[in-house]
């Protein structure tokens, strides 16, 4: 049963298109993983499913509702969104920041309610960061940042998570913790996933760990579905979609079962941009 | 302890919220004319005691220094707030209404009805309506640039602010020297000398409208501060939120411009002030922001009262206090917590 | 020219006439007078304090001998040097309005009988409103003529007690003008001289509807520049050089120290026939400049132009001698040699701030 369907979407700015016909079926519970190079427009895909861009051709179901006949509170109470990079510009405190997940369910005149707040206080604690309650959040660090803007994302109690390069400007420790929350968190929630990157092993990472996932790699304006990592992730593909030399490896480990990985082995064009 | 929080909250609010009352009740105090402090009792009590007082002390109390500080409380509350809606509707806190040439423009859309009709619902509704225009017009100025909206925006502001001193230069020049041009100085330099309970009621529905207004949405200026993408993705139409809160914070500096005349630095400071004391969080800043605006407005306009005979405008002190103050908070912060 | 002027002076006369007529009452009656407004005041006892908010006023009530009383001023009547002789206290009377905004409470305090304001202020319905609130009885002194003005002086004199000194100064006022009439209204006006009128900047001049205009007039000469629009700052006109040079006025007066010569020696003015004939006049300043538009001495102004630019026709006229019986009579100053000659030079009595 898919919960969110692109049925021959195509987007442009002015001339510029971006993507056309673009098919993606996305069921509950699933992870899609989209792929692509710095610049293919996986952030304007990303905009267009949050319903920041309107698609100028074929139609996107959500939740067996048409995109277009759902109001935007409607469309926030099902996905929720995590930015590649939030800019901070007020010195919020940690709470507040995450009781903004909540504005779904706030009529316009209203503020959070108690019971939004015991909420936040549980999240934070079943992510083991009570201490970053009531610290003010442009003082924290990226990694910090993006756990809170994930919680922020739980917060909103949405079957769908939306996630644009999530990992982007973290360090190598933050960047796993970050991806360890995320599997656990769906696996627990059973929630579905969006999340776009420009590291294929992060698809991995989450086959690894045992959740469904797809992969769709993104390119000159076309998207195509490829079927699970281990399907889609082949060293030919990789080739011919990166102009990569790569090599794919299956390591096991005790404990952990399969690890796949890519190892990058040289460019097979020094070109820049595709 | 978390209920010792508690009541240290509690006690804070009622701290704040309580001091433009006892401000205003203290103010009615302060004047030129020689009034001693046990008259003053008498006369508040005089319905009660029923003895006679002199009438000339009664109007004193009653017209002349009860309105102006009832309307200097309301004015100075009203600029304060907008500012603040503004600081976090365009996520920067260097704009006030006055730096976006919301009050050039209102001052200009004043005077221009006082040259064309000298009405004063042609006067609020000019003030309002070019108060706004300024607002949409700064917002596209720094749209075209959008970079760093920061930065553009407040260039913005000042382009939009300069035109329309410009235009008000041009108002001045024109006006009847005899007739008009009085009434547009006293414009432009900000003062509640004339105050009646008549411009209270005036003032006082544009003013209740933005102020009310703004107080509703207040919370959700918050989530607009994380960004129009996040705002709309935690369910937020950020384009109508953000007309309405325009449209009630220049309804509040329009009405406000419309009864004291342009008065500076009250929409940048204050806000500063609330966020020094209670934070970013606009559930808890903008009723702080507008008690704080009510009270700077109250002590500048005393200090204007008392400090020569003949009262000196109140944009030279706000500048006075203003801009020191500025200069601390920048040295404080040095611009970070921002 | 004759054209603009016809109907200011029908109006001025009108003006005159109907408000002048209710001053005629004796003063031991009940007073009502009608100020420039239109606004009507009646006053049941001549004032005791008196309170200035309008400069012209202090002068005149200066010149009624009831300076002492007033208890309220502008700050420019501190700089006067005439009223520091006649109120040595002059220094400390308050001080209750500033750019026209009335301080009520200062006001209320200095508790004034009558309340003499200037238009700019009493156009301002707030500030009317503030006195009316306190039943403050109050006289708004705007005039755009000399018989406006004089009106003006008549109902303060009969306001404040000094009737007949009011009617005196108003006489002998009228009696100067009827006396320059009588010699230039036989000059056709093609013939007249054309006249240029520096006001503190060589570029500011008069206005059309302005008292300067008229008496200028008065005086027989065609002023270049009141036929004229000009570029307005505050209630300043200022004329383009250029308009200036297509004027080409045969003399140039200036109410400023030391403009005359900055007149002579500008290059941008030399063309002009005033300035290649050096008839370039400093105004005489005595008490106020000579013409200034709120100044009293306006018949002096009037006699002393006229004997500036036809020398011939008033060749028999003593200024000197009327100068001296002006300031004893209306001012009670006995003029010495070197005062008359330090206000002819333009040194004056001001106090130069």
């Amino acid at each position: 049963m898919a919960i969110l369907t692109l049925k021959n979407a195509g987007f442009s700015f002015g001339d510029a298109v971006v993507f056309k016909d673009a098919n993606l079926k996305i069921s509950k519970g699933e992870t899609l993983c989209i792929l692509g190079p710095n610049g293919c427009g996986k952030t304007t895909l990303i905009d267009c499913i949050l319903g920041i861009n309107t698609l100028d051709k074929g139609e996107l179901t959500l939740d067996n509702h048409q995109m277009k006949n759902l109001s935007v509170k409607k469309i926030a109470q099902k996905m929720a969104y995590v930015p590649q990079k939030h800019v901070r510009h007020f010195s919020f405190s940690v709470l507040d920041v995450l009781l903004m997940g909540r504005a779904p369910y706030t009529s316009f005149y209203e503020s959070p309610k108690t019971s939004d707040r015991d909420m936040a206080c549980d999240i934070l604690n079943t992510m083991g960061l009570f201490h970053l309650k009531d610290r003010d959040y442009t003082h924290l660090s990226g990694g910090e940042t993006q756990l809170v803007m994930i919680m922020r994302a739980l917060i909103q109690d949405t079957p769908i998570i939306i996630m644009d390069e999530p990992t982007a400007h973290l360090d190598f420790k933050h960047e796993l913790i970050v991806l360890e929350t995320i599997a656990r968190l769906v696996k627990e929630r059973n929630l579905t996933l969006i999340m776009a990157s420009h590291f294929p092993n992060h698809a991995f990472y989450l086959e690894n760990e045992g959740i469904p996932i797809q992969v769709a790699f993104m390119n000159r304006q076309r998207i195509h579905l490829a079927g699970t990592p281990s399907v889609a992730l082949t060293e030919e593909n990789l080739a011919s979609f990166y102009k990569v030399k790569t090599s794919v490896i299956d390591l096991k480990l005790s404990g952990k079962g399969h690890i796949k990985h890519i190892i990058p082995i040289q460019t097979l064009d020094n070109k820049i941009g595709q | 302890m978390k209920k010792n929080a508690q009541t240290g909250r509690i006690r804070f609010y009622l701290i704040i919220l309580g001091s433009p009352l006892v401000l205003i009740f203290l103010s009615i105090f302060l004047g030129r004319y020689p009034i001693s402090v046990s008259t003053i009792f008498s006369l508040l009590l005089s319905p009660f005691t029923g003895l006679a007082v002199d009438p000339t002390d009664l109007s004193i109390i009653l017209y002349v220094r009860l309105p102006r500080v009832l309307l200097g409380a309301i004015v100075g509350g009203s600029l304060a707030v907008s500012g603040a809606a503004f600081q976090g509707l365009f996520r920067n806190p260097l704009v006030s209404s006055g730096m976006l040439g919301v009050s050039s423009g209102a001052g200009f859309g004043a005077a221009l009805a006082l040259i064309v009709c000298n009405d004063f619902f042609y006067v609020y509704l000019f003030s309002f309506g070019f108060g706004l225009f300024a607002v949409f017009l700064c917002f596209f100025v720094g749209r075209m640039a959008a970079s760093t909206q920061a930065i553009t925006l407040v260039l913005g502001g000042v382009i939009v602010g300069s035109i329309f001193s410009a235009l008000i230069s041009f108002l001045k020049y024109v006006a009847d020297p005899f007739d008009e041009l009085p009434a547009i100085v006293f414009w432009l330099m900000g003062s509640l000398s004339r105050a009646e309970y008549s411009q209270i009621l005036t003032a006082g529905v544009p003013i209740t409208l933005g102020v009310v207004g703004l107080m509703i949405i207040r919370w959700r200026i918050n989530v607009l501060a994380m960004g129009d993408k996040e705002a709309q993705s935690l369910g937020i139409k950020v384009n109508i939120t953000r007309i309405f809160i325009i449209v009630c914070a220049t309804l509040a500096t329009a009405g406000a411009v419309c009864v004291s005349g342009v008065i500076g630095w009250v929409g940048l400071v204050v806000p500063h002030m609330g966020r020094m004391m209670i934070g970013n969080n606009n559930k808890d800043l903008m009723p702080v922001t507008f008690c704080i605006g009510a009270c700077f407005l109250v002590i500048v306009d005393d200090i204007s009262r008392l400090i020569s005979s003949s009262e000196m405008p109140l944009g030279i002190l706000t500048a006075l206090i203003g801009g020191p103050f500025f200069i601390y908070l920048l040295k404080q912060t040095k611009g970070r917590e921002w | 020219m004759k054209n603009h002027f016809f109907p200011a002076w029908l109006s001025c006369l009108f003006f005159f006439t109907f408000f002048s007529l209710p001053a005629l009452a004796t003063a031991s009656d009940p007073v009502t007078v009608v100020d420039s407004t239109g606004h009507t005041l009646t006053i049941e006892q001549h004032p005791n304090r008196i309170a200035c908010l309008y400069a012209f006023c202090g002068h005149v009530i200066a010149m009624l001998d009831r300076g002492k009383d007033m208890v309220a001023i502008v700050n420019g009547l501190k700089k006067d040097r005439l009223l520091h002789k006649l109120i040595p206290h002059i220094k400390q009377v308050p001080v209750p309005a500033r750019g026209g905004i009335i301080s009520i409470e200062a006001l209320l305090k200095t508790k004034p009988d009558i309340v003499f304001l200037k238009p700019e202020t009493a156009a301002i319905q707030a500030e009317i409103k503030k006195l009316t609130r306190f039943n403050l009885p109050y006289f708004v002194a705007g005039y755009h003529c000399m018989e406006e003005q004089m009106g003006i002086i008549e109902m303060m004199g009969t306001v404040i007690g000094r009737k007949q000194k009011a009617f005196a100064y108003t006489r002998y006022y009228k009696s100067i003008i009827d006396r320059v009439k009588k010699k230039t209204s036989h000059i056709p006006e093609n013939k007249r001289v054309r006249l240029y009128h520096s006001v503190n900047e060589p570029r500011r001049t008069d206005a059309p509807g302005t008292i300067e205009a008229d008496w200028t007039n008065a005086a027989g000469v065609n002023n270049v520049s009141v036929g004229r629009s000009l570029q307005g700052k505050g209630n300043k006109n200022f004329a383009d050089i250029e308009q200036i040079l297509l004027w080409n006025p045969d003399v140039i007066i200036v109410n400023e120290d030391g403009v005359d010569q900055k007149i002579l020696t500008d290059k941008k003015w030399s063309s002009i026939k005033a300035v290649q004939n050096t008839k370039v006049f400093a105004i005489p300043v005595g008490i106020s400049r000579w013409g200034h538009p709120g100044g009293l001495e306006t018949p002096l102004a009037i006699l002393w132009t006229a004997k500036t630019v036809y020398p011939e026709l008033f060749k028999e006229m003593d200024l000197k001698k009327e100068m001296v019986w002006f300031y004893k009579t209306f001012f009670n100053l006995n003029l010495d040699d070197d005062m008359i000659n330090n206000i002819l030079d333009n040194k004056g009595m001001r106090h130069h701030s």
